[in-house]
């Protein structure tokens, strides 16, 4: 570099000296490359959002007893497995959904670890119900139970949006719940299996309330266990949720 | 308006930085995209609007870091002058993409809802008290809204109606901004994540912040640059052997005024470091054409009147300048910007 090189000054609306020039061919490319490592390697470390899937290419039909809990399930004729049961968007499912009785569902399947749920076709005909029948909500025998894990709305979780957990997910797993999509804890058993529970309230009601200040949070979480077809139901009180 | 945006217009280099500014943006998010469908494929795949805001978000998170590294880089060594001379147009890119990464974020986790999306996304059942709990989504708007005012007043039109000071203190902001983004990662993303990765990249961006800007002062406050010593009622700032022809030494007085003395064809002269554009280091920038010329954007100013070179008007304060053999004596008091001061004359014999 000769001396002039070494006291070059750089002005916007002159040319470039040399030494500026040479100093860009270098730093830009550099800084460039440094950026798209950067960008790959952020892609490749993000988490691992779960299998859920969300099949919106295929309408589908069910037939079943649907069960008006807070939250109505449909356990399916085919197979007696139990499916949860929402609208589109962030919303509960409509009223005529909570009564019991035979029903024909039409929506899309979301599913995540065998845990299955409905998002009804917004047409009217999409729930029909014949023979409703009055079904008590099902009681909490079970044992009293301390879990660790979290709570999510049930529909991002299973599939509606990937990642539905965590921190960054927390305001529109409230939200969901808000407008009156299930909760569901889920729980990281030692053996490596992920186990979820619906949540509901002792007397069959909606958990929201109860819930809602602790969402996409890590939890514990006391309550007793019931079961609904291969669905696992979680009773909880006020107070049964403390932060971890 | 004066002719003040003549130094500043389209030309060449700002046409070229703004192409390789955008490739480099949209090269970006092409590259975040393509990279996450490869390394989580269907069906532990992540939702396209999340990579959306992902990819926006890491893009916002380098840009600033590009932006708080280029000025202290610049007081070190003058070869990012370019990178610098067109920093506005680079900080309007990251204020449009960290405003679309947060638009986006609130559409997708506060939109289709029972509430209103910015109500569901500030205000979903938060706790101050706990870190899992606390809301990082209003850490993110608040530092939005500071870089949005930036943003918005960073053309020189509100440097010609705000007052320099004004502006430059409005643009110190960018540092508390900077925390609150700091803080808006730590509490949100890394809180979901379990990758060390970005944790690191977080610590690793905060050092090197940190550290530029550490370095850079103490560049400033190095001996040679203190000197000041008060002979009566002017100050020896030291010799003319300490400075290189058509360049300054910059001289720190007390109050933390700065005088830019320089040295050419023969004479000294001295005048406020401070440039009538955007505050730019006149003392690090070399005397063209027979003017002082800024380093930042190159605006110009004649030596002996602290004018800028007609048709143009910007004018800086001046001060008296006198000769003790090789030592160069300042009075300390300013001129009113735009007084013609009479240079000091370097006799032969002092050469
Ligand atoms: S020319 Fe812009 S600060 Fe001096």
């Amino acid at each position: 570099m000769n001396n002039q090189d070494a006291n070059a000054f750089y002005v916007g609306y002159l040319p470039l000296p040399r030494a500026h020039r040479r100093a860009l061919r270098i730093y830009i490319p550099t800084l460039i490359a440094c950026i798209a490592v950067l960008g790959v390697a952020f892609a490749f470390a993000q988490r691992d959002p779960g299998p859920g899937a969300w099949d919106t290419s295929r309408l589908r039909e069910w037939t079943g007893r649907l069960q008006a809990l807070p939250y109505p399930v449909l356990i399916d004729d085919t197979d007696g497995s139990a499916l949860l049961v929402v609208e589109q968007g962030k919303h509960g499912p409509r009223q005529a959904a909570h009564t019991s009785g035979h029903a024909r569902l039409r929506g899309w399947l979301l599913e995540r670890n065998g845990r299955r749920m409905i998002e009804l076709d917004p047409a009217e005909d999409a729930l029909r119900i014949s023979a409703p029948t009055t079904t008590p909500p099902p009681r909490a025998p079970g044992p009293v139970v301390e879990l660790v894990g979290e709570i999510l709305d049930a529909k991002c979780y299973l599939g509606a949006m990937k990642p539905g957990d965590g921190k960054a997910h927390k305001a529109c797993a409230t939200l969901c719940i808000q407008g009156g999509i299930p909760p569901m804890l889920y729980v990281d058993e030692p053996s490596g299996h992920r186990r979820h529970y619906l949540i509901i309230a002792p007397d069959g009601l909606s958990a929201a309330d109860i819930v809602l200040p602790f969402i996409g949070e890590p939890v514990s979480i006391r309550g007793r266990l019931a079961k609904l077809a291969d669905l696992d139901l979680l009773f909880i009180d006020t107070g049964a949720v403390t932060r971890r | 308006m004066t002719s003040n945006y003549k130094l500043v217009q389209w030309n060449r280099h700002k046409k070229v930085y703004d192409i390789v500014l955008l490739g480099a943006v949209l090269g970006y998010l092409l590259t975040f995209f393509i990279a996450t469908t490869i390394a989580h494929p269907t069906p532990r795949d992540i939702s396209i609007p999340v990579v959306a805001i992902r990819a926006l978000a890491t893009l916002a998170f380098i840009l600033l870091h590009i932006i708080l590294c280029i000025g202290p880089l610049a007081r070190l060594t003058n070869r990012p002058a370019p990178l610098l001379y067109n920093r506005r147009h680079l900080g309007v890119t990251f204020f449009v993409v960290a405003f679309a990464h947060a638009a986006l974020a609130t559409a997708y986790y506060g939109g289709f809802g029972v509430r209103n999306p910015m109500a569901a996304t500030l205000d979903g059942y938060h706790s101050f008290a706990s870190i899992s709990g606390f809301p990082f989504e209003v850490l993110g708007l608040l530092a939005l809204i500071i870089f949005f005012v930036m943003a918005a007043t960073s053309h020189d039109f509100w440097l010609a109606n705000l007052s320099p000071r004004l502006w430059k203190s409005l643009h110190m902001l960018v540092y508390l901004a900077y925390g609150l983004v700091v803080l808006h990662v730590g509490f949100g993303a890394l809180q979901s994540e379990r990758s060390p990765i970005f944790a690191i990249a977080l610590l690793l961006g905060v050092l090197t912040v940190a550290t530029l800007h550490i370095v850079a002062g103490l560049k400033e406050r190095r001996p040679g640059r203190r000197a000041a010593q008060p002979t009566t009622n002017w100050l020896d700032v030291g010799s003319i052997d300490e400075i290189q022809d058509n360049a300054a030494k910059v001289v720190c007085l007390k109050d933390r005024e700065r005088i830019a003395v320089f040295k050419y064809d023969g004479k000294v002269s001295a005048v406020s470091n401070v440039c009538a554009h955007q505050n730019g280091p006149l003392g690090e920038g070399r005397i063209v054409n027979g003017c002082i010329t800024c380093p930042w954007h190159g605006y110009q100013y004649l030596p002996e009147k602290g004018q800028s070179p007609p048709p143009y008007t910007e004018t800086i304060p001046t001060y008296n300048v006198r000769l003790e053999g090789k030592r160069i004596l300042i009075n300390p008091h300013p001129n009113p910007p735009g007084t013609p001061v009479t240079p000091a004359i370097i006799e032969a014999t002092a050469l």
